[in-house]
């Protein structure tokens, strides 16, 4: 969506932030309300969809894809994730064709910078390691279906969401001829006669809490906002996409400073920043991401499972 | 003897003497504080090459303490024919730059320049997207854009060989060819690429195989004029404490680039006269 | 020569001989056995030359079993010898015969494959439970994107399209036209749309071929005279597909078209028609349109996708129907266009009806803001 906004509204708009009241009625650190609904999608095995202030629409699908790697090649096992970000023409007639490739493109590569160490970062991530040349392949693919600022941010909670809703099918790994091994679905044994067909192949899923978040932290005048709206974005003067990541093996009692590790720092769309702002912006990340960590958490928690067959953007 | 008796040789000699001392002197304090510079640039045909697998000069750059950059080589002005280039090099990491117009292409209207910017030698996608990203935030910051109106800087950054840091000797090349092609832009930027390892320690600089045991890092690009960042490119897991100490010493190892790439400029100046 | 065919016309004879006193040979032996069994099963009183009441409907009863067993034996063995005789991949007697006079065997007889009832169960229902003339569920919701004029999101059952209309608006110079509106559509899936993974969302032939297919078709419903000189955005992202995706964008766009309040000579409608034995079945899930797929090269079978645009009701004209894209994969039998076609039409009229009570339904819910 394209915005066009006259120069005294937008002294209104950056003299109203630099006294922590935006246009909106907002304070700068406060995200507008969003709604976070997870397997929203019946052909994928994971996805969720979030809309942020109800303008910003963002849906996130996975699908999961048994990869055969070489074991020699690598010496580090990679993360098994990949993000692919698109913007949908719907959001805007200016995505159209190859319109939004280049900036899907970088927001993708945000992405795979801010999950590369999740191996470290998710505690069972490593479990889709089957074998050696053997793993799961996680495709996170999110479209940008309605697109009114801070999609960034709109992604990386679609992503939680998509990951807290994914399933992983159990696997038996057997040594097979030739130092290969078969890879067998595991169902749980149960009595009588049931055909092993129809018995429903055990699931685990990822532990979420700590899963990196990607964050804008926009430089508005002197002040910094989270979350801003198409109008505020008009006015930026430099913007960084902060991932934070929460460190599960930090004790609750230290402080905060111990509690989330810094996964990826980029400056955005031009503008010079001073360097007093980074360390700032940075901070209002994190402070950010605990608010969010602790609201996604509970809203994980308390989601009732959806009935087959409701649609969900009705 | 002859030698003895011609004492105005003599004199000359010890001349000679306590000057090469002096330039002795001054060159260790010089290189103490300064990053070791390659003099004599020319790029030879073979180094237009992608090199891939050699990884020369590791077991020297084993040696150099924290603070200091592998040996390096930065050139104002490669080519007379185009509108601008630049040529750095940081250990076996080498990067070209080449800059066409400003010029208009009959389709861009608006009242602003473009800045495009062309990646070539890199093969892997994602890490061109990035790569373009973090260039294009980093150049629209210090153009002036709004004084060429209807027209297009095209930037071609040819990556001969990669062996890490290979944001920031883009960044430094493109600043050299920006220099070089007159383009009005805000000032020369510095850049260094940084990378902390899980003790605590920093590396200025590292190779490929000297960042392997690093748990993150991050390039830092910034215009030395304005005392302001143009480009901060953090990646891997650093604690939240880490961070701020990181970027500050960042920051130091780019303002120790600044006589460098001054000096390469100020070289391209006379050269041209 | 000569010697050949003597020494052929001896083989004969021997043959026919022999198979006389084969059969002469087996018959004795059977009635040797039964006889014997017989007698010894009821033969008890050996006082007497004749028998006795008794023994004689024991022997008639153990005589009538005996032949039963026999003719038993004799049916199964006729079923079953062809099969063990003649090996795998030979033709069977019978089948042979049969493919000797192909003039005469009818088309349909060969279509008939195993998989022809996983698309229709015997009780004549489809693998989700619908009938073949049923279309599944449509849910929809018009207006939901704000950033465009006109928005709509359709169900067909799992099939999930979101459509927006943008414009009219001045667009492009090089898509400009001096006497009408230029449409430009775009047809994208998401990545995860379908069952395996696609690499990219659009741009590949298959989406072109479809986003011309819905220019086309849209520019002879909208009243494109009307805007002279700009530019109409159709965008189609199908967010999960599951067959009759093409069908499902055109019922998307038209209501999206309509919340835009964009003219148009009338709500068009779509169905996507497959055929089963001559029998039609409307619109296709993704699993019976692959299904169709391999047996299409065997059979004269084949999905037409029909796209039908009826008029409005208040229309003066509102019987006659007005085929506005017809669209045909894979090979069909000539004599099956009309009934396919026919179901089609019938389709249409059903879906057309379901989109007009959607955009009355928007329109009274619009009417207080309108101010009417």
């Amino acid at each position: 969506m394209e915005v066009h906004i006259s120069d005294d509204e937008k002294l209104f708009l950056i003299h109203g932030v630099e006294q922590d009241i935006r246009n909106d009625g907002r304070a700068c650190a406060d995200f507008r309300p969003m709604i976070l609904e997870r397997g929203v999608l019946s052909g994928t095995n994971g996805s969720c969809r979030v809309q942020l202030g109800q303008t910003t629409d963002v849906l996130a699908g996975i699908k999961l894809e048994l990869e055969a790697y070489d074991p020699i090649a690598e010496k580090q096992p990679k993360q098994p994730m990949s993000f692919h970000v698109d913007f949908s023409a719907n959001a805007s007639s200016q995505f159209a064709g190859k319109g939004g490739d280049q900036y899907g493109e970088e927001l993708s590569a945000a992405f795979q910078v801010a999950y590369s160490r999740s191996l470290d970062i998710i505690p069972n991530l490593s479990k889709t390691q089957l074998a050696a040349g053997y793993r799961w392949k996680i495709h996170v693919d999110i479209s940008v279906l309605q697109w009114a600022g801070s999609v960034p941010d709109a992604c990386s909670l679609a992503i939680i969401g998509a990951l807290s809703d994914l399933e992983i099918p159990e696997v038996d790994v057997t040594p097979d001829d030739g130092g290969k091994v078969s890879i067998v679905l595991k169902r749980p044994r149960i009595g009588g006669d049931v055909r092993d067909e129809e018995v429903p192949v055990a699931m685990w899923k990822l532990i979420v809490t700590s899963c990196p978040m990607l964050l804008t932290v926009s430089k508005i005048g002197t002040a910094n906002l989270v979350d801003c709206s198409p109008e505020e974005e008009c006015c930026i003067r430099s913007q960084l996409l902060i991932g934070v990541a929460k460190n599960l093996e930090s004790t609750p009692e230290s402080d905060d400073a111990n509690e989330y590790d810094i996964t990826c720092v980029k400056q955005h769309g031009g503008g010079l920043l001073e360097m007093e702002s980074i360390d700032d912006m940075t901070k209002l990340a994190t402070r950010t991401a605990k608010g969010l960590y602790e609201a996604i958490g509970n809203r994980l928690n308390t989601e009732e499972k959806r009935k087959p067959g409701h649609s969900f953007l009705l | 003897m002859n030698i003895f008796a011609n004492i105005p040789f003599m004199k000359y000699l010890s001349f000679l003497l306590l000057l090469f001392t002096f330039f002795v002197i001054l060159f260790i304090i010089f290189v103490s504080r300064m990053p070791t510079i390659r003099s004599n640039l020319s790029i030879p045909l073979t180094h237009l090459n992608r090199i891939d697998d050699v990884r020369m000069e590791t077991d020297d750059v084993e040696k150099r303490s924290a603070t200091a950059f592998r040996p390096l080589c930065v050139k104002c002005g490669v080519f007379g024919a185009q509108d601008g280039s630049g040529y750095a090099e940081f250990g076996n990491t080498r990067v070209l730059a080449q800059i066409t117009g400003p010029e208009g292409d009959g389709k861009w209207e608006e009242a602003y320049a473009k800045v495009t910017i062309t990646l070539k030698g890199v093969e892997n996608e994602t890490k061109v997207a990035e790569l373009r990203a973090d260039m294009t935030s980093s150049l629209s910051a210090v153009i002036f854009v709004n004084k060429y109106p209807g027209k297009v800087i095209d930037i071609e950054v040819t990556v001969l060989s990669d062996d890490g840091g290979v944001l920031s000797t883009a960044i430094t090349a493109v600043t050299l060819a920006l220099a070089h092609s007159g383009i009005e832009h805000m000032g020369l930027t510095a850049s260094a690429h940084v990378t902390l390892r899980q003790n605590g320690d920093y590396i200025t600089d590292p190779s490929t195989s000297e960042a392997e045991d690093a748990i993150g890092g991050v390039t830092f690009a910034f215009v030395p004029n304005l005392g302001q960042t143009t480009c901060v490119n953090l990646y891997g897991r650093i604690p939240l404490k880490a961070t701020s100490p990181l970027l500050e010493f960042a920051r130091q190892r780019a303002i120790a680039l600044v006589p460098a790439i001054h000096k390469a400029v100020v070289n391209s100046v006379k050269e041209r006269k | 020569m000569n010697s050949i065919q003597n020494i052929q016309q001896v083989l004969n004879l021997q043959i026919r001989l022999f198979i006389p006193r084969f059969q002469l040979r087996e018959f004795l032996t059977v009635y040797n056995t039964l006889s014997e069994r017989c007698f010894n099963a009821c033969a008890r009183d050996y006082t007497t030359s004749t028998l006795t009441k008794d023994e004689g409907s024991c022997v008639s009863q153990c005589i009538d079993k005996q032949m039963l067993v026999n003719r038993r034996f004799m049916l199964v063995f006729a079923e079953q010898a062809p099969k063990a005789l003649f090996k795998q991949g030979e033709q069977s007697p019978t089948e042979a015969i049969k493919s000797a006079k192909p003039e005469q065997t009818p088309a349909s007889q060969t279509t008939e494959t195993p998989t022809t009832m996983s698309i229709i169960s015997e009780h004549g229902f489809r693998i989700d439970g619908r009938r073949p003339a049923q279309i599944r569920n449509i849910n929809t919701r018009l207006g939901l994107n704000r950033n465009a004029e006109g928005s709509c999101y359709l169900e067909h059952g799992n099939t999930k399209v979101l459509c927006a209309v943008y414009g009219p608006y001045e667009g492009k110079a090089s898509k400009r036209l001096e006497d009408r509106c230029a449409i430009v559509c775009q047809y994208s899936t998401t990545t995860f749309s379908g069952l395996e993974r696609k690499n990219r969302p659009r741009g590949d032939r298959k989406s072109t071929e479809i986003s011309r297919l819905l220019e086309k078709a849209f520019e002879s419903v909208i009243l494109t005279e009307s805007f002279p000189r700009s530019q109409i955005d159709i965008f189609c992202e199908v967010i999960q597909g599951d067959g009759s995706n093409l069908a499902a964008c055109v019922n998307a766009t038209s209501l999206a078209l309509a919340d835009a309040g964009i003219p148009m000579k009338g709500i068009a409608s779509a169905a996507t028609c497959g055929i089963v034995d001559a029998k039609p079945i409307v619109d296709l899930t993704s699993r019976e349109e692959t299904d169709l797929l391999p047996r299409v090269t065997v059979s004269g079978f084949s999905s037409i996708i029909l796209l039908l645009h009826s008029k409005f009701q208040l229309a003066t004209i509102c019987g006659r129907d007005e085929v506005i894209l017809v669209e045909l994969q894979n090979r069909l039998h000539i004599d099956h266009l009309s009934v396919v076609m026919d179901a089609a039409k019938a389709t249409c009229a059903d879906v057309y009806e379901c989109l007009a009570v959607v955009a009355q339904q928007h329109l009274k819910a619009c009417a207080p803001i309108l101010g009417h």
